[in-house]
């Protein structure tokens, strides 16, 4: 989880990370920033997000990233 | 065999025929192919050992990307809980290894071919001026015709090949579908360039004549030859008028040249596309829509989302989208970001991946550095819309402008004003003639402004079918941005629609330009 904030804090460091849950509902994130962020779990995490998994629901909240990233690591 | 000639209107009639004989429905997909090989011997039988290169190595990289997920498949179900998971991931990443090394193998293989025959005397003349040896853009091997739709049903096996090896669909088993499937004679040409996904089921399953898809299939190939023969073909002399004598217009007139020519080609292009997909709904095969009233974007990011769909839409799914989260994005992401700030940095993986897609698109249209400058011209366009968007939008506030009508009339208009400036690189016969004609536009004012320098090379007949064919080209497209036409036709009475039809067939018959030799065929079949 830490590694995923630091992504994030990196990547936008005018947003709460911590208490916003509707990143993408409400706009606080773009789908630029979604773009450079999947690159980024991408390498960090040595997961494969496709095409597929940028869905709103996925992104909104970092629990709901760190889910995403998990459930990819866990794939088998 | 143009699809505007009247011996592919015989071809299709006979080939619909046939199709419904009663005792050929379960062969439906083999009169389908013998029609697709037949279309294309037509059109060129020196060429059709390309297209079964192509097509045999798309097979044989299909089947075996196939095999790969299939073996994973059982892997793990039998291994999982078993083995651990370290070891049921090594495997994974070999198996991914290999299928890279396939998919690899088929798209040099694929990619080559076209390189080679469309992109061979451009790359041997460049190499050769590099090197002192001027002679090589003269070897005959590099001037080799350039086989028909080559540039369509490359990406077209390109993407099937790289949706089988994701596992987004299973591969074809028999060769002679997959041919089908690369050959498909509506879509040969110029597009749509089809997924593998939507075609499959389509070419390959039985199909019921019903009048449904017979009418719908005659309203989209009228309105289509209406839009090539009397819109596209009328506007066509005085386009070339201008472009062919460029050095004694003005600038104005090269400006109207150029917007001339946006309408010729979207009338001729979408023309074409309306002929070949009301051909093949005929046949009960609905191909992908490649147009959405491009004209009606408000810039020139939507007006790529509503023109020529399917190749955006190629290049977005299978180049883009990999490159904006490829490693090499992340890395030019985090040099961005040393540099530039934030709100600029945090586009640095799209723009890489715009450029390298731009670069591609002009690249993918045609061999030459005109083309180049076209596909990056665009990529830098879109680019600055995106970057100075909070600039823009604070020139709005100041400026008092509101959302509304009038805005939305000026967005269109500036968006075509400016689709149609980039028209002078495919418009001009080299890439000096694109850039004297730019400099022609913003530097020589007219001095005086008569019908010749309006309208050069217009007759009066050609005046007036342009402008009633594009009063109801517009009225159609204005009912069409709110519901599909045949849907709006549908709930007419008879007489009305039957009427409707029998004007548009008139209109063609007395104003339609004949003759594929007098037009020169579709702009786009270059490609």
């Amino acid at each position: 989880m830490e590694q995923l904030m630091s992504i994030l804090k990196g990547l936008r460091p005018d947003v709460d990370f911590e208490k916003e849950d509707k990143l993408i509902d409400n706009g606080v994130l773009d789908s630029f920033d979604l773009v450079a962020l999947v690159g980024e779990i991408n390498e960090a995490f040595d997961v494969e997000v496709e095409f597929e998994d940028m869905e709103p629901e996925n992104f909104n909240s970092v629990k709901n990233m760190y889910a995403m990233i998990e459930k990819l690591q866990n794939e088998v | 065999m143009n699809v505007n000639s009247f011996s592919f209107v015989v071809f299709v009639a006979i080939l619909v025929l046939v199709y419904y004989a009663p005792v050929i429905r379960k062969f439906q997909w083999i009169v389908l192919l013998v029609a697709s090989y037949l279309f294309y011997a037509l059109n060129g039988a020196e060429n059709m050992a390309y297209i079964m290169i192509t097509t045999v190595v798309t097979y044989l990289g299909a089947r075996l990307l196939d095999g790969k997920n299939v073996s994973q498949e059982q892997f793990i179900k039998e291994q999982k809980g078993v083995l651990p998971k370290q070891e049921i991931k090594e495997y994974k990443e070999k198996i991914k290894k290999q299928k890279y090394r396939i998919t690899l193998v088929c798209i040099v293989i694929n990619l080559g071919l076209l390189i080679f025959l469309k992109y061979g005397s451009f790359l041997a003349g460049n190499a050769g001026k590099l090197f002192n040896h001027k002679e090589w853009s003269e070897l005959s091997i590099f001037h080799l015709a350039v086989p028909l739709g080559i540039s369509y049903y490359t990406l077209m096996c390109i993407g099937y090949l790289l949706d089988v090896s994701k596992g987004k669909c299973r591969s074809e088993k028999n060769l002679l579908k997959t041919a089908l499937f690369v050959s498909y004679f509506p879509q040969i040409t110029q597009g749509p360039i089809g997924r593998f996904p939507d075609l499959a089921s389509q070419l390959f399953g039985t199909h019921k004549f019903t009048y449904e898809n017979l009418a719908y299939g005659c309203q989209k190939m009228l309105w289509g030859f209406f839009k090539k023969m009397v819109i596209a073909d009328r506007m066509k002399p005085m386009v070339d008028t201008i472009f062919d004598n460029y050095q004694n217009y003005g600038g104005f007139t090269i400006l109207l040249g150029c917007m001339y020519f946006s309408i010729q080609l979207y009338a001729d292009f979408s023309g074409y596309m309306d002929i070949v997909s009301g051909c093949s709904s005929m046949l009960g095969i609905r191909l992908a829509e490649n147009f959405r009233r491009p004209f009606f974007a408000k810039s020139l990011d939507e007006y790529w989302r509503r023109w020529h769909m399917t190749l955006s839409a190629w290049f977005r799914d299978y180049v883009f989208y990999p490159l904006s989260i490829s490693k090499a994005a992340v890395k030019v992401g985090r040099v961005a970001k040393k540099i530039f700030p934030m709100r600029i940095s945090k586009l640095a993986p799209s723009i890489f991946a715009m450029l390298v897609v731009w670069f591609c698109t002009g690249l993918w249209h045609d061999a030459s550095w005109r083309y180049m400058f076209w596909g990056l011209y665009n990529g830098v366009i879109i680019i600055a819309s995106m970057c100075l968007k909070p600039q823009f939008a604070w020139c709005k506030e100041k400026l008092l402008i509101k959302e509304g009508k009038i805005w939305k009339l000026f967005q269109m208009l500036r968006t075509f004003v400016i689709i149609s400036l980039l028209k002078v690189f495919p418009l001009a016969a080299t890439t000096g003639d694109s850039l004297a004609m730019i400099k022609k536009i913003f530097l020589s004012f007219p001095t005086e402004i008569s019908v010749a320098s309006l309208l050069p090379g217009m007759g009066v007949e050609d005046l007036f079918c342009v402008i009633v064919g594009l009063i109801i080209f517009m009225c159609i497209s204005l009912r069409q941005e709110k519901e599909p036409m045949h849907e709006w036709l549908s709930r007419r009475p008879f007489v009305v629609r039957w009427g409707m039809y029998m004007i548009l067939l008139l209109f063609i018959v007395s104003f339609g330009v004949f003759g594929t030799e007098a037009t020169g065929g579709f702009e786009y079949a270059q490609y």
